[in-house]
């Protein structure tokens, strides 16, 4: 088992169970995500972890697909979307770089939390880009650890060999713009949310 | 292998986007072992609860 599964698997029951943490960004978040979906988008969201944004967007999407890294998160998802009834969501686990979907199947990809957590940053957003239809959306809230009090930064690492943390990506706002752009993508937006200035929400359109 | 009434099923329709995370190459379902089969990677995923398992440590190598 790969050490971000094991991890991921770990924390599922107190992930699940853990409120979020700053519920106006959330919720400002999840309306801006709203306004650039319609009703007949097939949407991913890729690290869904234990599926709470997955089903509050799914009702206002045509077809939603989720998918986390730990087999652990998704069966706990399963069950939640079992008892929501949210019959147009389906969940997979899959590696969080290489989504297994046939290319241009999707009118927009999610990642929320998610984009700082990959080992190989570049493959994850040319996997998004390739699953996305012609014009479509890759709409993103990462950690940029690169604009965070560099003593956080020094602490990951003991906290990693402990096993306390999971592997961080550290990048700013501008590092990760330009990886976006770079894969073939425009940004559209790019803001923070109040109270929450260490999260970049990016808006992106494959061009 | 028979499943008890309340499993969650496996959707079919899933296949039609569904591809190997190794090869990218499409798959192929097995109803009764509750598994997606890759040619290409020689790997089996299995389905658990209704939930395909895509990752390479869940896999069983096929020979």
């Amino acid at each position: 088992m790969t050490t971000d599964t094991a991890f991921w698997d770990r924390a599922a029951p107190r992930y699940a169970r853990s409120p979020v943490r700053n519920t106006a960004a959330y919720a400002a978040t999840l309306d801006r995500v709203r306004s650039y979906l319609t009703e007949t988008d097939r949407v991913l969201e890729s690290g869904c972890g234990t599926g709470s944004t997955a089903l509050k967007l799914a009702p206002h999407v045509a077809d939603y697909t989720a998918t986390d890294i730990s087999p652990g998160m998704i069966e706990i998802a399963q069950t939640k979307a079992a008892e929501a009834g949210v019959p147009n969501l389906t969940f997979t686990a899959a590696p969080a770089d290489s989504d297994p979907f046939e290319p241009e199947s999707f009118d927009a990809v999610l990642a929320f939390n998610l984009l700082h957590l990959l080992r190989d940053l570049p493959a994850g957003i040319a996997r998004a880009r390739a699953l996305l239809k012609p014009g479509g959306l890759y709409i993103t809230k990462s950690g940029c650890l690169g604009n965070m009090n560099p003593l956080l930064r020094l602490a990951l690492p003991v906290l990693r060999a402990i096993g306390k943390a999971p592997y961080v990506n550290v990048f700013t706002r501008d590092q990760l713009e330009a990886e976006i752009r770079a894969a073939g993508f425009e940004i559209v937006e790019a803001r923070a949310f109040e109270g929450a200035p260490a999260t970049w929400f990016v808006v992106a359109r494959k061009t | 292998m028979s499943l008890p009434d309340d499993t969650p099923k496996f959707d079919p329709r899933m296949l039609e986007a569904l591809v190997c995370p190794q090869t990218h190459a499409v798959l192929s379902y097995d109803a009764e072992n509750q598994e997606l089969i890759s040619k290409a990677a020689h790997l089996a995923y299995p389905i658990r609860g209704g939930i395909p398992m895509m990752l390479i440590d869940e896999a069983r190598p096929l020979e």
